[in-house]
């Protein structure tokens, strides 16, 4: 089960999570050694965070996600990372969380936006944790809005996590900017550039040196068909085109399932090329390099 | 080794998505009434990780057995052990579906044998959870699956697998050759050792069904 993908990326154990069938099948059976078996594979196939949600019942049944979170440190020492939008549930997972058995490290917290801040009122009474911060919404005039410029996203992720250093004192190794990778089926308005432009831009500020620049893979292949044009699996080769697009530029965690064979690929591979050329387009021009992913 | 409540198992059957016809799904869902009704699920498992008695070699030896199966051998890391496992739905399922169809109720027989065979697949995922988390509580990691009969494990290794794996105590043993008894009853053994590095083969790979299997796909993606 051991491997290490070959980007080098910190990644993020994503299976614990009852969007996959079999999970929440587990979940539902109070199955902790299935959880815990899943745990145990995801840091054999090279996770250095396991990513922990199980849905609604968080809300409605704490003590159980206290039981898993037990079950979980009882057989894996990697850090957790806890994925729920609400401070009651963080503030239960955090309190579970031993990080003696982590071998001190931090949780993480997944996610806080800046409209969504009142997470970080658990850092003085639950604290210290590592944080990530979605920077693709800001808050403009008191309401959230997405962010759809690179401009946006830069001044939205800078903004938070120099918030984030001068209110709680955090190093900037402990923050996860996670710049939201869309699907590319719907990007006709040049958002994947501006996600890029993004990347290149929050790496190379100064202020910023040594955050962590992140995001989860699934939705870039999705509503394709299953095949690209040149016979390779249409999500796997999106997901790689991005990576060897993106960890040049500064890319370097990823939430995602850890045995998923990322690589980079090859200057001339079809997929990256039709990639590339969907990023200089937009509109119809856009819809049509679509096209070419799977219409050779 | 445990027996399993057969609740949950009967559970996780009954929530899985079918696409089959009314007629099918009705059947499907008075089989499991059946299960339950008459208390047919007797779920259980039992494994041992046995350390090997040599020096891995194509013939491995355990447990006074041996065993020839060089697919085991691993790349890099080393294998310092064997994990043998059996699970079983037990005999009272089978012998339910053999009454129905002497009663010639094919139709509810077929739809009873389909849902013990899905819950032979809940058991035996069970049966692997438990089996990699008492290795990983060892300090080893599992590599390689196989099952007697696989390309890279004979048949005849069974009665010495289930041997190792005290399939006695769950009341799994063979007919006259190699077959389980009860026949709703899977064995499996891993490899176990120390740093063993991702297995490149699956046991499905030489299998004629591959292409049309709706198995094998979802294993690989759980693996």
């Amino acid at each position: 089960m051991t491997q290490s993908n070959a980007f080098n990326l910190i990644v993020i154990g994503d299976r614990i999570n009852p969007g996959f069938k079999s999970i929440k099948t587990l979940i539902e059976n109070d199955d902790l050694a299935g959880i815990q078996a899943m745990a145990v594979k995801q840091v054999e196939a090279g996770s250095h965070f396991l990513d922990v949600t199980i849905g609604p019942r968080a809300v409605n049944d704490p003590d159980f996600m206290a039981r898993t979170i037990r079950a979980i440190q009882d057989v894996v020492t990697v850090p957790l990372c806890f994925d729920f939008p609400t401070a009651a549930v963080q503030a239960v997972c955090l309190a579970t969380y031993d990080r003696a058995r982590a071998n001190g490290a931090l949780p993480l917290i997944n996610s806080i936006t800046e409209h969504r801040w009142g997470i970080m009122d658990l850092y003085k009474t639950h604290g210290p944790f590592k944080v990530i911060v979605m920077a693709s919404e800001r808050v403009d005039n008191g309401i959230a809005k997405p962010n759809k410029t690179a401009e946006d996203i830069i001044a939205t992720a800078r903004r938070a996590a120099l918030r984030l250093q001068a209110e709680q004192g955090m190093a900037m190794d402990d923050i996860f900017i996670d710049i939201s990778i869309s699907a590319v089926v719907a990007d006709t308005t040049g958002l994947h550039r501006a996600t890029l432009d993004a990347v290149r831009a929050i790496r190379s500020d100064p202020d910023l040196k040594g955050i962590h620049i992140m995001g989860g893979l699934t939705n870039i292949g999705q509503q394709l068909p299953p095949k690209a044009a040149d016979g390779s699996d249409m999500k796997l080769s999106l997901e790689c085109a991005f990576l060897t697009l993106a960890v040049p530029l500064g890319f370097d965690a990823v939430l995602a399932t850890p045995w998923r064979p990322y690589h980079p690929l090859p200057d001339d591979n079809y997929v990256l090329n039709a990639y590339r050329n969907i990023l200089e387009q937009t509109g119809g021009n856009a819809m049509r390099a679509i096209r070419k992913l799977y219409k050779a | 080794m445990p027996s399993l409540p057969a609740g949950p198992l009967l559970r996780e059957v009954a929530g899985q998505a079918s696409a089959k016809r009314s007629s099918q799904q009705r059947f499907r869902d008075e089989a499991l009434a059946l299960i339950e009704r008459e208390s047919l699920a007797e779920p259980a498992l039992s494994f041992s990780i046995v350390d090997l008695e040599e020096p891995a070699a194509e013939t491995l030896r355990a447990g006074d057995e041996r065993f020839y199966a060089p697919k085991l051998l691993p790349q890099s890391g080393r294998l310092t052990a064997l994990a043998c496992g059996v699970a079983t739905v037990g005999p009272r399922v089978e012998a339910r579906v053999g009454a129905l169809f002497r009663e010639r109720s094919m139709s509810l027989g077929l739809a009873l044998d389909e849902v013990a065979n899905e819950l032979l697949f809940a058991v035996s995922r069970r049966l692997q959870d438990r089996m990699l988390l008492a290795a990983r509580k060892s300090g080893l990691n599992l590599a390689g699956e196989l099952r007697p009969g696989d390309p890279g494990l004979a048949l005849n290794a069974q009665a010495g697998l289930l041997r190792l794996a005290d399939a006695e105590s769950i009341g799994v043993g063979l007919f006259g050759g190699h077959m389980l008894n009860p026949i709703k009853s899977v064995s499996v053994m891993f490899g176990a050792g120390v740093d063993l590095p991702a297995v490149r083969w699956s046991r499905c790979d030489e299998c004629s069904s591959r292409a049309t299997c709706k198995i094998a796909p979802r294993e690989l993606v759980d693996a």
